[in-house]
C-alpha cells in the first residue's frame, strides 16, 4: 500500500480527481480496494455509476471531515456542523438521490446518515399526501387498498 | 432538431430542449397549412372558402387587427382594436393566473378551464350596431370553445401516450419518483431517523413502501401524547387511574401490534417508561 500518497479517482463519464489518501480512504469502499490490491494504489480508481459532479461534492466532503479527523484545532466540531448543514442544503432533490446512492455504494457512513437525515426531515411531520408531492411518489393504491391499509396499521396511538 | 408535428415541440420542451431551430411554421405556411390552437388548418380546403372567421380569433395572429378594423364600423375602428388588444391581455392574464393555480392538479379539466378565458371574446363586439356579428362571434366562440376542450384534452392524452412511448433514460428531467428507485437498506436508514408514528404513516405513500417501514432497526416507542393526556387527567381528578389503566392498555396493545408486524432486527429500542410514577411526576 503506497503510503499517504495520492489516489486519483475517475468517475463514470470520465473526469479524473486527484485526491489524498487520507480524503479518499473515507469511502470503506476504496478502503478496502487500496487494502487488498496495491494496484489500485497506484493507478486509477474507476467509481463505478457515480458522475463527475457527484464525485466533486464527495470528494469537498470527504476532504472536510478527512482535515477535520486530523486536526481537531482547525476545524472544530461546531465548524463541521455547520458545513455540514450547508452541504445539504444546497443540494437539490436530484443531487440528494444521486448523492445517497453514492455514498451508499462507497460506503461513506457519515454522509449517508447525513443525507438520509435531510430526507427524514423532509418528511417529517407531513400528511402522506404532502410526501407524495414532495417526492413525486406517485399513488398506486386503489381507494379500497388505502383504506385497508389505514385501517392495519397501528400508529394511532 | 426535426420537428414533425406541433405536438412534438410540446414533447421536446418536456424532455428539456430550449431552442429549435425550427421551420416547421413558416415552411407549412408557404403551403397554405396553419397552425392555429385547435391544430392544423389547410387553409387550401374548400370549407376555409366559406369561413368568415379570422383563422386565429384567440389573438396571437396578427391578421385578426386587419380583420377586425375591416369588419367594424369606420368610426370605431380604433376603439374595436383597443378593446380587442384589451381582451387579449386580461386572457393572457388570466390564463395565466389558471395555468398557475391548477398547475398541480393531475386532473384532466385542468385542461378544460383554461378554455374559459375564450369566453371574454364574445363580450368584444357588445354595444355594436352590428347584432348579426355579434351573433356571429357568439356562435363563432362557442364551436371554439367546444373545438378547444375537445382538442386539449386529446392533445393531453397524446401528450402522455407520445411520453410513454420514448426510451426511459431520456425523460430523466420530468419529475419522476426517484426516491421509490433507491435501493431498500438506504430507504430504511432514511425511516429510522424518524419516530415510529411518522415512520409507519409512510405505508400509505405507495406499494413500494408498504412495509418498509416495518425493517426499521431503531424502534421508538415514545409516547409523549398519551403520558401528557394521563398527566393532564390526574390533574383534574387526582387518584383517577381509570385513564392510566386504559392508556397503558391501549400502549401495550400498540407495542405488541407493531412487534407483530416489524421485519427487521431491532437493534435499538426505547421502551417508552410507560410507568405511573412517570405519569405522576408528569403532573406535578
Amino acid at each position: 500500500m503506497a503510503s499517504k500518497g495520492n489516489l486519483t479517482l475517475k468517475s463514470c463519464n470520465g473526469k479524473e480527481f486527484i485526491v489524498e489518501e487520507k480524503v479518499a480512504v473515507m469511502s470503506t469502499t476504496i478502503k478496502n480496494m487500496v487494502d487488498v490490491d496495491d494496484s489500485f494504489a497506484q493507478g486509477v480508481i474507476p467509481i463505478i455509476g457515480v458522475d463527475g459532479k457527484i464525485l466533486a461534492k464527495l470528494i469537498e466532503y470527504c476532504k472536510e471531515h478527512a482535515e477535520a479527523d486530523e486536526d481537531e484545532e482547525v476545524k472544530s466540531e461546531e465548524y463541521l456542523k455547520k458545513f455540514d448543514e450547508k452541504f445539504v442544503d444546497e443540494l437539490n432533490l436530484n443531487d440528494l438521490y444521486d448523492l445517497l446512492k453514492a455514498s451508499n455504494y462507497l460506503e461513506i457512513t457519515k454522509l449517508l446518515n447525513l443525507l438520509c437525515q435531510k430526507v427524514a426531515s423532509m418528511i417529517k411531520g407531513k400528511k402522506p399526501e404532502e410526501i407524495r408531492r414532495i417526492f413525486n411518489i406517485k399513488n398506486d393504491f386503489t381507494p379500497e387498498e388505502e383504506e385497508e391499509i389505514n385501517r392495519q396499521n397501528p400508529w394511532a396511538f | 432538431m426535426v420537428v414533425d408535428y406541433p405536438l412534438d415541440i410540446v414533447v421536446f420542451s418536456a424532455l428539456g430542449a430550449d431552442m429549435y431551430d425550427c421551420v416547421y411554421f413558416t415552411r407549412t405556411a408557404r403551403f397554405g397549412t396553419a397552425l392555429v390552437p385547435e391544430g392544423v388548418l389547410k387553409l387550401k380546403h374548400l370549407a376555409m372558402a366559406i369561413g368568415i372567421r379570422p383563422i386565429d380569433p384567440t389573438g396571437q395572429c396578427m391578421a385578426t387587427p386587419v380583420y377586425v378594423s375591416e369588419m367594424a364600423p369606420p368610426k370605431l375602428r380604433g376603439a374595436f382594436n383597443i378593446v380587442f388588444q384589451f381582451f387579449i391581455g386580461t386572457g393572457v392574464v388570466a390564463a395565466g393566473c389558471l395555468n398557475y393555480g391548477t398547475a398541480r392538479l393531475d386532473w384532466g379539466w385542468r385542461h378544460d378551464i383554461r378554455c374559459i378565458p375564450h369566453f371574454g371574446h364574445t363580450l368584444q363586439p357588445c354595444g355594436t350596431r352590428f347584432p348579426r356579428l355579434l351573433l356571429i362571434i357568439m356562435v363563432d366562440d362557442f364551436c371554439l370553445f367546444r373545438v378547444e376542450y375537445k382538442c386539449l384534452n386529446v392533445r393531453g392524452h397524446q401528450l402522455e401516450d407520445r411520453i410513454a412511448q420514448l426510451p426511459k433514460d431520456r425523460i430523466a428531467q420530468l419529475p419522476e419518483d426517484r426516491i421509490s428507485q433507491l435501493h431498500d437498506d438506504i430507504l430504511v436508514v432514511i425511516l429510522s431517523f424518524l419516530k415510529l408514528k411518522q415512520a409507519a404513516p409512510t405505508s400509505v405513500l405507495s406499494k413500494r413502501w408498504t412495509t418498509l417501514w416495518m425493517y426499521n432497526p431503531r424502534l421508538d416507542f415514545a409516547a409523549p401524547k398519551a403520558l401528557k393526556n394521563i398527566a393532564q387527567n390526574l390533574r383534574s381528578i387526582p387518584q383517577n387511574f381509570e385513564v392510566v389503566e386504559v392508556e397503558r392498555h391501549n400502549y401495550v396493545d400498540w407495542i405488541n401490534c407493531i412487534m407483530q408486524l416489524h421485519k427487521g432486527s431491532p437493534l435499538w429500542m426505547n421502551s417508552g417508561l410507560f410507568s405511573v410514577q412517570q405519569s405522576l411526576s408528569l403532573s406535578e
